[in-house]
């Protein structure tokens, strides 16, 4: 409603200045020409226009310092602009009043609006020490808003001299200066970091011996296996692991005759279902063969070569022990078959460790047990393979041990003239000594996931041993329990194994 | 009399293992050949316990010489590693 008002008050003077400066220019025009008075009315038709611009622009004019103000002040609001407005409306009016008008006015605004307004409107009226009084307050204003404006300017430059860093650095390549007198502490600390460096390699190092102690130490009773044992074994199985935490590594049953050893992580292997070491088929052959000497019969006994043989005799290397293992192993049976005829031997028993027809090499070593037989009687190569998918391939490193052994039988017992075998029915000929191989197909197999072919060889040369016929698949439990008997076979043999009192 | 002097004090050996160069050790007649296997494994970075060497066939212990077991200039030492396989 007061603005509606004010707009009223307004257009009411507006109009009344129009008229006045109208009369003014019709009395100076009709002094001047009264032909162009048409044209002049339509001109001053036009001017009302215009006069009414001019005079929308004179309180602009006279507010300019007002709209100054306001720039300056920014924060000021409308309505109090508005009150400027009304302020110089009433000062159009009553000159009269203007000190009273512009008392109040004063006060409605800021402080700074005081500063400004009597510089350019009323020189006269204020005072010097008001205007040093405006000034200081306007200028404490200012600063007050340069702070606050410049607030986050500061945060902007707090950040900013890490880049100031950067380029120092960057410039300025530092040399360090220094005195050879002085003893400087980065030296000590760096010599200091050297030795403790050293110190914690040695700990380091002896953490991981211990680790590998407290990996060794093998708990007898988490295995599942070890609770198929007989209580004596249990109880030597426990004896054995406590001395084995105290001392190195202990071998549980050695072999007298070639001192290979069973250690006690070969009988951890078979007790948790691992993998099978060659000394431990070595080991049970042994002890086969034993039995077989300590029954004394001139037939059916079985001759059972070292389980390293394929590579012994696919590898140039090791020409030495091939001789003390298959070699005088060849000659032994052949002098035993000349003494006591081709019956002696059912089998001669070749457990081989091979890759399956792959180059040995750093990384590709035999991987696989199976079993390759001679039989005596039928004259024949067989060859057991748990695992019957790569037959062929398994079939072929067969092969070379066969063509092996005839080539070495053909060979070294060829030319002895007293060669005879009249007394056996059947006649082992060493000159045409050229059987054929056959893998036997219905062998047991071990299931797909588990690590078992050495626990099968030594259960197929158990049956041969027992003369029990070989069956064409074996459950796991019958596995387990082989294990569980080799297992107390190596604890329990007489003056092989493991005991107190070593 | 027999001269001490003359005696044999030293032979040589050479121990050969699969996929790896000969490699010749000279060792005292009366020296456990612990030390030989220690020598050996330290040279080719090989764990000492994991590795067996056998001689003639037979394994050779720790505590036997060169003299126990007859050892000869240019003996072969066979070093192994055990024979694991599933």
């Amino acid at each position: 409603m007061v603005e509606n008002d004010i707009v009223k008050e307004k257009l009411d003077d507006a109009l009344d200045t129009i008229d006045d400066i109208e009369a003014h220019k019709l009395s100076q025009e009709l002094e001047q020409n009264q032909n162009e008075k048409n044209k002049e009315l339509e001109s001053q038709s036009q001017g009302t226009i215009g006069h009414e611009s001019n005079e929308d622009n004179e309180p602009e004019s006279q507010n300019q310092c007002t709209i100054g103000l306001e720039s300056n002040e920014e924060c000021n609001d409308e309505r109090e602009a508005e009150f400027v407005n009304e302020a110089i409306v009433e000062h159009e009016k009553d000159e009269e009043h203007r000190d009273e008008i512009m008392g109040p006015c004063d006060k409605k605004q800021e402080e700074d609006n005081d500063s400004t307004e009597p510089k350019q409107s009323d020189h006269e009226m204020v005072t010097d020490e008001d205007l040093e009084r405006t000034i200081t307050i306007a200028c404490k204003g200012i600063v007050v808003e340069e702070t606050q404006k410049k607030k986050p300017h500061r945060q902007k430059v707090e950040i900013d001299p890490s880049s100031l860093v950067k380029r120092v650095t960057q410039r300025e390549t530092r040399s360090g200066k220094r005195i050879q007198d002085y003893i400087y502490t980065e030296d000590e600390k760096k010599k200091k970091n050297v030795k403790d460096d050293k110190k914690k390699n040695k700990k380091d190092a002896e953490r991981q011996k211990k680790d590998k102690q407290e990996k060794q130490k093998w708990m007898p009773q988490k295995s599942r296996l070890y609770h198929m044992l007989p209580k004596e074994d249990r109880n030597l199985l426990d004896q054995i692991c406590d001395c084995e935490r105290q001392d190195d590594a202990i071998a549980v049953w050695t072999n007298l005759e070639s001192q290979e050893t069973v250690a006690l992580q070969d009988i951890i292997r078979l007790l948790e279902e691992g993998d099978t070491a060659n000394a431990v088929i070595d080991g049970f052959a042994n002890m086969l063969e034993r039995q077989q000497e300590a029954r004394q019969a001139n037939n059916g006994n079985n001759a059972y070569f070292t389980c390293i043989c394929w590579t012994l005799i696919t590898t140039s290397n090791h020409e030495s022990v091939r001789h003390c293992l298959i070699d005088q192993k060849l000659q032994k049976v052949y002098d035993n078959i000349l003494e006591h005829g081709t019956g002696y031997y059912h089998y001669l028993v070749f457990p081989m460790n091979s890759t399956g027809n792959r180059k040995v090499t750093k990384r590709v070593t035999p991987y696989h047990w199976t079993l390759l037989l001679y039989d005596m009687e039928e004259q024949i190569w067989k060859h057991y393979n748990s695992l019957s998918r790569k037959n062929s391939a398994y079939l072929l490193d067969a092969t070379q041990v066969k063509t092996y052994v005839e080539g070495f039988i053909k060979t070294n017992f060829n030319a002895r003239p007293k060669f005879r075998l009249s007394s056996s029915p059947i006649v082992f000929e060493a000159r045409k000594f050229d059987a054929p191989i056959i893998s036997v197909k219905n062998a047991p197999q071990q299931m797909p996931t588990s690590v078992d072919c050495g626990i099968l060889v030594c259960y197929i040369i158990s049956l041969l041993e027992s003369q029990q016929e070989i069956p064409s698949s074996i459950e796991q439990n019958s596995v387990e329990e082989f294990r569980v008997h080799l297992v107390s076979k190596f604890l329990n043999d007489v003056d092989r194994s493991w005991k107190l009192e070593d | 009399m027999p001269e001490p002097k003359k005696e044999k004090t030293h032979v040589t050996v050479k121990v050969q293992r699969q996929h790896a160069v000969d490699v010749f050790i000279r060792v005292r007649l009366d020296l456990p050949l612990r030390e030989l296997k220690l020598a050996y494994c330290n040279r080719l970075g090989l764990d000492c316990d994991a590795v067996r060497f056998t001689y003639n066939g037979s394994r050779i212990h720790d505590h036997e010489t060169v003299s126990d077991l007859k050892m000869e200039d240019g003996d072969v030492v066979d070093a192994w590693y055990d024979v694991l396989s599933g």
